[in-house]
């Protein structure tokens, strides 16, 4: 209540809500039986993921043969998918950590959603480092742990290695950040629950009972973790654009890909946000919390981060030129215009031109262009990875090892099927924890509530009046 | 924990509570605690509560996990298994920074965490007695331990500062 | 039209398509392994393409008819070949030839007329259709055949590198080509004619200085000092003695174990040779030269695949050894996609039938071993190297069981090592002496065939200081008396 009321400000809740509506509205998903909607989405991520079981048993029990990955590409769909995932789950930090140092109220509405969308795109990144991997049953080999061989130990000097302290790090620390914002809301999901769910939600509230003191510490403990995921988030897609940039490979060799891949990721990632809140807000009837309001500053985000993706590849483009190195040169001038051309001018139209229909206001707060551009965006930051990856290894340094390369069925499977892990994961937090952080939205309704916005002056005033009877 | 009966009153909005807060204070009244829904922003410094130190032991922790990390290298490439790779030296600092970094922020994260849990007596499996259910939907409550603070006084306290109810409970 | 018929290198008129070394020998030519190609002529378009006969591409399957019979043969485009004519090895499609050589391509043996008793290995009486389709398998380990053959550019006049302009798929429209100086400026090859010897020479040595100018510039200093003791490995190749035979590929899979794949891994680019002929055509488009470089491991004392394996699987020895610890390895193939040169080989499935699972294992012939894993199969097995697993990376050795035998013998016999202990299996395949293997600390082989103003390093700029020098290829042939 310390922040005063702006009257230019758009409300972020709508609906006079009181503070039991809002508990209403947003715990009730989890005590009612899902609809129809939600069990048929459920039915086809399950399918989906049963296609991810099964492509990835098929590789792991026939080799990585069953992909087309030759002696020139090393690296295709798999890594492709690993650093869109991971871009993708940047947003979720973002939203929390970011917004929430800038006091940015409009995370309020959707950060528990783009939190959980990071674990969840975490875990789907996860997957791909580990099922690339030509003997996945010693993936154990990349942890440092002592053995009986010497003792051997991982090689710190790799880039590959960084990933796995990063993705790691990035995964334990979202969950605890994650968990912890829960905590108060399983509370309040226990507390109107019977029976077995009370038991089970008594179980994941961890005995929060909303004292004074917890809830200062929750709020400490929430800032300082919110600045620690802050570079953390940086260093993750900082660390993953090492795995290219500190090759020899021309066109992975880029000095720019740290801050090109961080501005990628929260690209991809708001995106990814949007195609999951306006779907949910619309199934779940969260239009009073998830507002145009909240699309609209998203769609401003997308609007820069796009922009900032498009200077870079222009930026890149220029370097090439301006290097005086073939290898550099041909590496750029062979993505544009040669084999993959197609994936590049895809990368081109869906990051840096569509989102630039974003500069109209209306457009901005067009649910349905929305939708259908954070979807294309999505898209396209697939063909950015996949520009980077195959395209650069497909003609490097020796035109004798040129090569091409179209995934299998397998690979285009086990990309499907991490979609089918994804929403499946979604699709249960959707009716197991509260999508909207409850606790945080009760605390900002006094500020940004519609019906207190009407009435701004009146309760200015009775802000005052409790400041100064404190002084 | 000990037996305690508590009486508390409930509150609907903050601002009535806050108020209560402040009555109570000057009345010497020994507030054992107050539960709200979300936290109350001009609170703590009405409790008195000292500012949480969580940070300074967030602090810590990322030091305990720099250090971890680079003297683990350190050890491992040049005095454990030294090794060459690509022409680097043994003691490749540059290339031992990103894992470093990524150490401090786990130690930090992780150690805060864990610490917040244990210290605020919360975890898996805890259940600790709430006064009233509606707490953490939309109620805001005052409790006092009846051991410390006159019955008759805090339901004078109550009913003056608008407490919509109130009740005893024995934790 | 016309077509020539031939007897490959590999399979000869037949005798060897048993023989599965020799099936997955790329042919020296046209780089394509079992089977047998139809060779087409190409010419630059003039401006950004290159055409084939009838518009033909590598791969497409066309319907041959030669007298009177109809065969159906993948085709494959042969820079240098006169148009007109077309050419076809015989020695293929043995109906009965093992598990290996069955039924492999084509057989044109009846084809070949008897003239008075001589066999004349043309005809006249050919025709050759358009695409008639795609080949499924098309066993190519080279797809990019050229480096920088030129031709008149039909705007403007003027000889360009045809080569180069061919690089865009796609110009949107634009008319863009290729830039010049995209392939010709990599310091992979250099070229020369005889007359033009001073001028190179005085050309390459400018670009390794500043090569080494730049390459100086590093943060870095690396491990000369512990270099310079004892044994540090090194190879020389000489362009000018390699004459592509293919002697030296066989030689390494024979010594190393190094698993025959197949035509259908190889069509997919699997092949795991680790010693591989690179075959470049310069010059003019209609009448090329040719080049032939053995590329293998160059054992970079700076090696850029060792710093990214994150198990540590691949690391430097003290005598300058890139190391391949086979059991260590879990396969992310991180130091395949880092290699410069393209050298190390993944295993895709299960060539060695040492897998875990069965899936990738054929019964033949009614065994219950799995073929490959008979006793007699695995009598081809060299004892003293690894046998590698499905999901390991693997590569060039320098033989480095070889070089543990040589500095045994010297052991023994109370002496210094000398470069003739020691010699790869490449080296001692090579019927030119094209390939030197030695320390190059030594006052030996090795180092009188590194003092040549000739040499130079592949990808010197790159500063992973490989440990293998080539020659520079000199032609003594008078282009001027050809056009």
């Amino acid at each position: 209540m310390s922040s005063p009321v702006s009257l230019i400000r758009e409300p972020l809740i709508t609906g006079n809500k009181t503070y039991h509506q809002i508990t209403e509205d947003l715990i009730s998903p989890t005590e009612k039986t899902p609809p129809l909607s939600w069990m048929l989405g459920f039915i086809v991520a399950v399918t989906f993921l049963a296609v991810f079981v099964f492509t990835v048993g098929w590789t792991i029990y026939h080799g990585i043969g069953t992909w087309n990955l030759n002696r020139t590409i090393g690296w295709g769909w798999d890594i492709t998918n690993f650093v869109w995932w991971v871009g993708i789950g940047h947003a979720g930090t973002l939203i929390s950590a970011i917004l929430l140092i800038f006091r940015q109220k409009w995370r309020t509405g959707v950060n528990r959603a783009a939190e959980a969308m990071t674990i969840f795109a975490v875990i789907c990144a996860g997957q791909f480092p580990i099922i690339h991997m030509g003997r996945v049953w010693l993936a154990i080999f990349i942890f440092p742990y002592p053995n009986t061989r010497g003792p051997l130990w991982p090689n710190f000097n790799s880039p590959l290695l960084w990933d796995v302290f990063a993705i790691s790090t990035y995964f334990t620390v979202s969950l605890l950040f994650w968990y912890t914002g829960l905590v108060p809301d399983f509370a309040t999901v226990r507390d109107r629950a019977k029976g077995m769910r009370k038991k089970v939600y008594n179980f994941l509230s961890f005995g929060w009972t909303g004292s004074a003191k917890h809830w200062q510490r929750w709020e400490a403990l929430s800032l300082v973790l919110a600045g620690l995921s802050t570079p953390l988030v940086l260093s993750v897609h900082t660390i993953v654009s090492f795995d290219f940039a500190t090759s020899v490979i021309p066109g992975w060799h880029t000095t720019i890909f740290p801050p090109y891949f961080v501005a990628g990721a929260i690209f991809s990632g708001f995106a990814m946000v949007l195609t999951l809140m306006l779907t949910t807000r619309k199934l779940l009837k969260l239009e009073d919390y998830i507002t145009i309001e909240h699309i609209e500053s998203m769609n401003k985000v997308i609007l820069l981060t796009g922009t900032i993706v498009g200077v870079a590849y222009l930026t890149e483009l220029f370097i090439a030129w301006y290097s005086g190195y073939v290898y550099e040169q041909f590496a750029f001038f062979n993505r544009a215009l040669g084999p993959y051309w197609w994936a590049y001018f895809g990368m081109m139209f869906c990051n840096v031109v569509s989102p630039q229909l974003f500069w109209k206001k209306s457009w901005r707060r067009n649910i349905w262009l929305t939708f259908f551009l954070s979807i294309v965006i999505n898209i396209g930051m697939w063909f950015e990875r996949f520009v980077i990856i195959a395209t650069t290894l497909a003609r490097d340094y020796l035109p004798s090892s040129w090569s091409y390369y179209s995934p299998t069925w397998v690979e285009i499977g086990i990309f499907l099927g991490s979609l089918g892990l994804f929403f499946t994961c979604y699709l249960i937090f959707s009716r197991v924890a509260p999508v909207v952080a409850v606790a945080e939205i009760k605390s900002i309704l006094k500020t940004s509530g519609n019906q207190y916005k009407g009435a701004a002056h009146h309760h200015d005033g009775h802000q005052e009046e409790v400041h100064h009877d404190h002084h | 924990m000990a037996h305690k009966e508590v009486i508390f009153g409930l509150y609907n909005d903050e601002q009535d509570l806050l108020k209560a807060v402040k009555k109570a204070k000057a009345g010497h009244m020994e507030i054992m605690d107050v539960f709200s829904p979300f936290p109350i922003h001009g609170l703590d410094p009405l409790l008195e509560l000292e500012e949480s130190r969580i940070h300074i032991a967030g602090f810590i922790y990322g030091m305990l996990g720099t250090l971890t990390a680079f003297l683990s290298m350190t050890w491992i490439f040049t005095k454990d298994w030294p090794i060459i790779f690509g022409g680097k030296p043994y003691w490749s600092v540059p290339a031992f920074i990103p894992i470093t970094f990524e150490l401090t922020v786990l130690f930090a994260c992780v150690g805060m965490v864990v610490t917040f849990y244990i210290i605020c007596g919360l975890g898996p499996g805890v259940t600790n007695p709430t006064l009233d259910d509606r707490i953490s939907d939309d109620k805001f409550c005052l409790a006092f331990d009846k051991a410390y603070v006159n019955e008759a006084d805090a339901r004078a306290l109550f009913s003056a500062t608008g407490a919509a109810e109130v009740n005893s409970k024995n934790l | 039209m016309e077509i020539s018929f031939f007897e490959p290198i590999g399979v000869g008129n037949g005798l060897h398509s048993t023989n599965p070394w020799l099936q997955e020998m790329p042919n020296p030519v046209d780089r394509t392994v079992w089977g047998n190609y139809l060779a087409v002529p190409v010419k630059f378009d003039g401006d950004k393409a290159f055409e084939a006969l009838n518009g033909l591409k590598d791969g497409d399957l066309v319907d041959i008819t030669i007298g009177d019979v109809k065969y159906t043969v993948p085709v494959i485009q042969q820079f240098g070949q006169m148009q007109g004519t077309v050419a076809l090895a015989l020695g293929y499609g043995r109906m009965e030839a093992g598990f290996c050589g069955t039924n492999v391509g084509v057989n044109v043996n009846a084809c070949v007329a008897r003239n008075g008793g001589y066999p004349q290995y043309f005809s006249d009486k050919v025709t050759v259709s358009g695409k008639q389709g795609k080949e499924k398998e098309f066993g190519c380990v080279q797809y990019h055949h050229t480096y920088g053959v030129t031709d008149k550019d039909k705007a403007t006049g003027q000889t360009i590198n045809a080569d180069e302009a061919a690089t865009v798929f796609f110009d949107y429209f634009t008319g863009a080509k290729g830039f010049q100086g995209a392939i010709t400026d990599r310091s992979i090859i250099y070229t020369t004619n005889l007359a033009d010897l001073k001028e190179s020479v005085a050309e390459v040595k400018e670009k390794r200085e500043h090569a080494q100018f730049l390459n100086s510039k590093q943060i870095y200093r690396g491990h000369d000092a512990l270099y310079a003791k004892g044994h540090h490995w090194g190879m020389h190749v000489d362009l000018n003695a390699c004459i592509g035979c293919g002697s030296c590929t066989v030689a390494c899979m024979s010594e190393n174990n190094v698993p025959v794949v197949g035509k259908r891994e190889v069509s997919r680019h699997h092949e795991m040779a680790w010693l591989r002929i690179d075959r470049y055509y310069y010059g003019s488009v209609e009448n090329p030269n040719t080049v032939y470089q053995p590329m293998m491991c160059q054992h970079c004392d700076n090696a850029p695949c060792e710093n990214v394996c994150p198990v540590n699987a691949t690391n430097h020895s003290s005598e300058g050894l890139n190391q391949m610890t086979y059991n260590r390895c879990i396969g992310t193939r991180y130091c395949a996609n880092n290699c410069p040169y393209k050298v190390r080989r993944f295993n895709w499935l299960d060539y060695t039938t040492a897998d875990l699972f069965p899936a990738n294992q054929i019964k033949k012939f009614g065994e219950d071993i799995p073929y490959g894993a008979d006793n007699l199969t695995r009598m081809v097995l060299n004892p003293d190297v690894t046998v590698r697993s499905r999901g390991v990376i693997e590569k060039c050795s320098f033989c480095v069981q070889r070089l543990q035998e040589g500095k045994l013998t010297a052991k023994n016999e109370g002496r210094t090592l000398r470069d003739a202990d020691v010699r790869t299996a490449c080296q001692t395949a090579c019927p030119t002496g094209a390939i030197t293997f030695g320390d190059m600390n030594a006052k030996d082989d090795l180092a009188a065939k590194l003092e040549s103003p000739l040499n130079y390093i592949v990808l010197e700029e790159v500063n992973v200081r490989s440990s293998v020098n080539y020659t520079m290829k000199v032609n003594n042939r008078d282009e001027s008396l050809e056009a």
